[in-house]
């Protein structure tokens, strides 16, 4: 369905999106050591 | 239901008809989704991106069938489609936090899904989930579009306001807050939220942004142009990624636990011996068996025990109570052992769902969905007769709008419940007797078998409807 998604929604995400896609960096990084570190102690992937 | 101007004769389901993309209907008894041509391309790039295929092997959107365009409700078709059914539609102000919870997670996920595949969802409304065998399942598979680099998620607020903003006032204020969502269809306004919350709810970051400042922007650019206050700035997809997580932390954060309340333990400190339980539960058993329904309404269900011994026989049982712990403490059974066929909801029998939203259509009443074959009414009509005041014809006409078959318990006046209902009240109810509880009911329902509940004074009915 159509939304209306209101001004103020909208105007507040792209105040925070520095802050948000920062965020995502990190925890895809921090997801990517875990993977590598879990690769050398031989753990399979989840 | 509207009816569709098409060759096919058609009714519309309510709650479908604001979508210009697309509209839900029945046709001869079967449901059908039509896709219209204004949405054509959007649906078409959706599936053959695989993200249909995806949510449905991972059982998180209900899975159709191509019905063929011939079978279209209305001009402007693109596609029919013939989607699997839920066995009951439920509404969120009927759900426990817990069902709330699982929704909004489920709508999480499948937007993390939707932009991995470059896609968004365009709307974030609850009333897209429904509940199947015990889990939550989206609904709507018009829900998607391609999402464009750059641009900021339009459903955001509409997710705030149908999951956020009811599972933070149930779990930081009050688990009754849920049932604000039954005068707000279109979610709980985040102002009114914001003014409801404690002070401390400040300092919880997830909660002041998505809610309090949120609620404030909201205010403060209500009438403004959002191109002429962000001017060339933009919110990139990683940053929408990184807001669907942040509300999946805001909603994990959201705790309830069903405890205190009068309901909860109901089951194990009632009057009934062991002996009268396991005689109880046999009887059910027995009386159900020998109503054969595939639908049962359990009115009054508590934490489901009498709606399990229904579902050994039902195909489709559906647990009510109107204390919200008992629900969730249901619905965590529900989960934890993976049961199918039953459902727990919320209902206040004093003030069951009705039939809201534009013209009295979008959102049914509890009798709308209704006949089942078979209501319980167990140990339940002396809360509805004494506490309530409810006369006993009028409970026996209303379980008549609701079931064919009808498993009833009649607790008199000398059982220590009912002395409890009246330990400071007069007794104005002379009519509540067993005799006159036949006599009521003999009115609309013929009594098939009756029999009295183990070393209890109680007795249990099974009841058929009389044709009117």
């Amino acid at each position: 369905m159509y939304v209306d998604p209101a001004a103020g929604s909208l105007v507040i995400q792209v105040l925070i999106a520095g802050v948000l896609a920062a965020t995502t960096m990190v925890k895809t990084a921090r997801h990517s050591v875990i993977r590598i570190v879990r690769g050398w102690f031989g753990r399979k992937d989840q | 239901m509207v009816r569709a101007q098409g060759p096919v004769i058609a009714e519309v389901v309510g709650g479908s008809f604001r979508d210009p993309s697309g509209f839900v209907f029945t046709s001869n008894g079967t449901l059908y989704r039509q896709v219209n041509r204004v949405f054509a391309q959007e649906y078409d790039a959706c599936v053959s991106s695989g993200l249909y295929d995806d949510l449905v092997a991972n059982d998180l959107l209900v899975a159709h069938r191509d019905a063929g365009v011939a079978l279209a409700a209305a001009p402007d078709a693109h596609v029919v489609i013939e989607p699997a059914r839920v066995p009951f539609i439920s509404y969120p102000y009927e759900w426990s936090f817990g069902q709330l919870k699982d929704a909004a997670l489920l709508t999480l996920d499948i937007q993390e899904r939707a932009l991995s595949r470059g896609f968004v969802l365009r709307d974030a409304s609850a009333y897209n989930v429904q509940f199947r065998d015990g889990r939550p399942l989206f609904i709507d598979t018009l829900s998607f579009e391609r999402h464009q680099d750059g641009r900021p998620w339009k459903a955001y607020k509409q997710f705030c306001e149908h999951f956020l903003a009811p599972l933070v006032l149930m779990s930081v204020r009050d688990a009754r807050c849920g049932r604000l969502q039954r005068e707000y269809l279109d979610g709980i306004p985040l102002d009114l939220t914001s003014a409801l919350l404690p002070r401390r709810s400040w300092a919880k970051l997830s909660v002041l942004l998505h809610v309090h400042l949120h609620a404030r922007a909201m205010r403060r650019y209500e009438s403004k142009s959002v191109a002429e206050v962000t001017g060339s700035r933009s919110v990139s997809t990683r940053a929408v990624i990184g807001l669907v997580s942040s509300l999946r932390d805001a909603v994990q954060a959201q705790t309830w636990e069903p405890a205190g309340t009068e309901w909860v333990g109901y089951t194990s400190d009632h009057n009934y011996s062991d002996q009268a339980v396991n005689a109880k539960r046999s009887l059910v058993r027995d009386f159900v068996t020998a109503a054969k329904p595939a639908t049962v309404w359990d009115l009054g269900g508590n934490t489901g025990m009498f709606s399990r011994v229904a579902r050994e026989v039902a195909e489709s049982v559906v647990c009510f109570d109107i204390d919200p712990a008992a629900v969730e403490v249901n619905y965590r059974e529900v989960r934890r052992k993976g049961e199918t066929g039953l459902l727990p909801l919320q209902l206040d029998l004093m003030n069951p769902s009705p039939a809201i939203g534009w013209a009295h259509e979008e959102r049914l009443s509890l009798e709308e969905r209704g006949p089942v074959d078979l209501v319980m009414a167990l140990a339940l009509v002396h809360h509805l007769a004494i506490a309530n005041n409810i006369p006993l014809a009028r409970v026996a006409d209303f379980f008549a709008r609701l079931g064919r078959s009808l498993v009833i318990e009649f607790v008199p006046k000398s059982d220590s419940q009912v002395k409890r209902l009246l330990t400071n009240r007069a007794d104005i109810f002379p009519d509540y007797t067993i005799e006159g509880f036949e006599r009521a009911f003999e009115r609309r329902w013929s009594i098939e078998t009756k029999q009295r509940v183990g070393d209890s004074e109680r007795t249990l009915y099974l009841m058929r409807r009389r044709q009117a």
